[in-house]
């Protein structure tokens, strides 16, 4: 049954996302990649795959940040064309998905206007899947001191104004002096933490709602994503010079649900440095080996000479984090009727623009070498 | 010149013109040699110099590079829109000062140190004696009268690790770049020094130059 009402509303659409996932890049187009050795080779080899001529009215030099920026509006056209045509319950989904985008979008709008950046580059560098028309009015907000128009901005005039309005409630008493303690005090990058922690919540209990075998795959992503926040947020806060003051504000921002909820995550809150942490996840395996992998590349290495302060081939909790949400997403395709599918197309595209920006990074750098950490996209399983 | 002329020269002597002339050229090969030893001793220290200025500049080309690779790493990480020029304002207090002091023998010596937390005009650039004030006096901006924030966290406080090696790197590499200097300037001094040694050797010993 579920099939059959399933088909008749999204088997459309689903089949329009099977076939995007034939446009990722292969091994063979990967390796293409690594032997361009201007960004104009770059964009050249590019045109030859599923990108097509993405960047053909580009004036040369291209910049990395143009390439990044073209691959995500193709992503957001895409998206877009199955959102315009989504039926509910789906249309909501994917307005989860986009919100996760208007979040940094907003963020990044109100840090560039206390840094006092022009409306023209700040609108050019947003996110085109989390666009929305009100995001404009952002940029020429006199943040510093016009707050009711703050206010009215962000609680009201944006999508995620929810997610705004909760962190206010909760955290501050008074409105309008809450707002100019956020923007001119409060660390934005706590606020961004806060509110995607809001909207993580909000989209898992959505998926709990939808049920079935939506439930079922995306219960299991999203609730190892919210596990990659808590190992993320717990390394980078205990590896900097202000750990103790952050570890309230850190353990604010820990989502309500995980495979690490509740025991993993008491545990990690009290943690403040790295042996604790390795502690913290004896018993959970597979964090464990994943904090063993990584936690050479937060401690000092004393044996490294004068001349190398980085060893390259140490990966970061980042790093494997990605390898991890990637395989997630690539399993998401191997069900059917689902909601999942989206979600994984988007992560494991975002993904591949980040191969793609780290290849253009290391041929300006003239670091080939380093191209080889990037991680493929549907590799063929050669052995099994 | 004067000198150099072995005080022997000017005493009478019994054996006449020729004994004085010996005497002569005797102080003269002597202050020759003292000059070649003081030639050797400063083209040794020169070579020295040289050399750990080649070392020193690899030592910069790999941190600079590492710092890059870093950067690059937490563009990864972080995104491209989360490290980049929206993250920061076009105007900066910088956090550091180039401190020029005069060593030995009247060389140019650079240090990269603080700089305090007043406004550059407040400072004079050449001051040599740096105060460090604890808190907000008499600027009049608010932003600028906290002390200057770390660089790092224009990028937020819960910043990937690879940002801070990055910062690390700079860091390393601006130390570096002023001893670099600091170095190049007692090797220009060496240099000249050494071209000052071979006129006077060439003045002593015409037939040997």
């Amino acid at each position: 049954m579920e099939l059959c009402f399933y088909n008749s509303k999204n088997g459309y659409l689903e089949a329009i996302l099977r076939g995007f996932r034939s446009s990722f890049l292969t091994t063979e187009e990967y390796k293409k990649l690594t032997e361009a050795d201007t960004l104009e080779d770059l964009k050249s080899i590019l045109e030859d795959t599923d990108y097509g001529s993405f960047m053909m009215d580009e004036p040369s030099p291209i910049a990395v940040t143009t390439i990044a920026q073209k691959c995500k509006e193709k992503m957001a056209h895409e998206f877009n064309y199955i959102r315009a045509q989504a039926e509910e319950p789906l249309r909501t989904f994917l307005d989860y998905i986009a919100k996760e985008k208007m979040i940094d979008n907003v963020i990044s709008l109100i840090q560039g206007t206390l840094n006092k950046k022009s409306p023209e580059e700040l609108l050019s560098r947003v996110d085109p899947l989390g666009y929305f028309p009100q995001m404009k009015s952002i940029t020429s907000m006199d943040v510093q001191n016009s707050h009711d128009d703050v206010l009215k901005v962000l609680l009201i005039e944006t999508p995620i104004g929810s997610y705004f309005d909760k962190y206010l409630s909760t955290n501050t008493p008074n409105e309008k002096n809450n707002v100019s303690t956020l923007l001119n005090d409060m660390d934005i990058e706590i606020l961004r933490n806060t509110l995607k922690k809001a909207w993580l919540e909000d989209f898992y209990n959505f998926i709990r709602k939808l049920g079935g075998k939506t439930e079922e795959v995306m219960g299991h992503i999203l609730k190892s994503v919210a596990d990659f926040r808590v190992l993320s947020v717990t390394l980078n806060t205990i590896n900097s010079s202000l750990s103790l003051e952050l570890q309230k504000d850190r353990n604010d921002m820990f989502p309500c649900f995980g495979y690490l909820y509740p025991e993993g995550t008491d545990r990690i809150r009290k943690c403040w440095n790295n042996e604790t942490v390795h502690a913290a996840l004896e018993n959970y395996p597979m964090y464990y080996d994943l904090y063993e992998e990584c936690k050479q590349f937060y401690m000092k290495n004393e044996n490294m000479n004068e001349n190398k302060l980085v060893d390259n081939n140490i990966k970061s909790l980042e790093d494997l984090l990605y390898v991890k949400l990637v395989k997630l997403c690539e399993t998401a395709f191997d069900q059917h009727c689902h909601f999942g599918i989206f979600y994984a197309w988007v992560k494991l595209k975002e993904q591949e623009i980040r191969n793609i920006v780290w290849i253009s990074d290391m041929i300006l750098m003239n670091r080939k070498e380093c191209i080889a950490s990037i991680i493929p996209i549907f590799e063929p399983q050669t052995d099994l | 010149m004067e000198d150099l002329v072995c005080p022997l020269a000017v005493l009478p002597t019994a054996g006449g013109d020729r004994e004085g002339g010996g005497s002569r050229s005797d102080c003269v090969s002597m202050a020759a040699l003292d000059l070649r030893a003081e030639l050797d001793s400063l083209l040794l220290q020169l070579l020295g110099d040289l050399e750990e200025l080649e070392g020193k500049r690899a030592v910069l080309n790999a941190r600079v590079e590492e710092g890059w690779l870093s950067l690059a790493k937490a563009r990864y990480a972080m995104g491209t829109k989360s490290v980049g020029p929206l993250q920061y304002a076009s105007h900066m207090e910088p956090q550091v000062c180039l401190q020029a002091s005069e060593a030995q023998e009247g060389l140019q010596k650079f240090e990269v140190v603080r700089s305090g937390v007043h406004a550059p005009e407040e400072v004079g650039p050449r001051e040599a004696a740096l105060r460090r004030r604890k808190g907000p006096t008499k600027t009049p901006e608010p932003q600028s009268s906290e002390a200057p924030r770390d660089p790092l966290n224009w990028f937020g406080i819960l910043v990937p690790h690879s940002l801070r090696q990055a910062q690390a790197s700079f860091r390393d590499g601006l130390h570096l770049a002023a001893d670099i200097a600091s170095l190049q300037n007692r090797i220009d001094w060496g240099r000249s020094q050494l071209r000052g040694l071979q006129e006077k050797l060439k003045q002593l010993e015409p037939g040997a130059a």
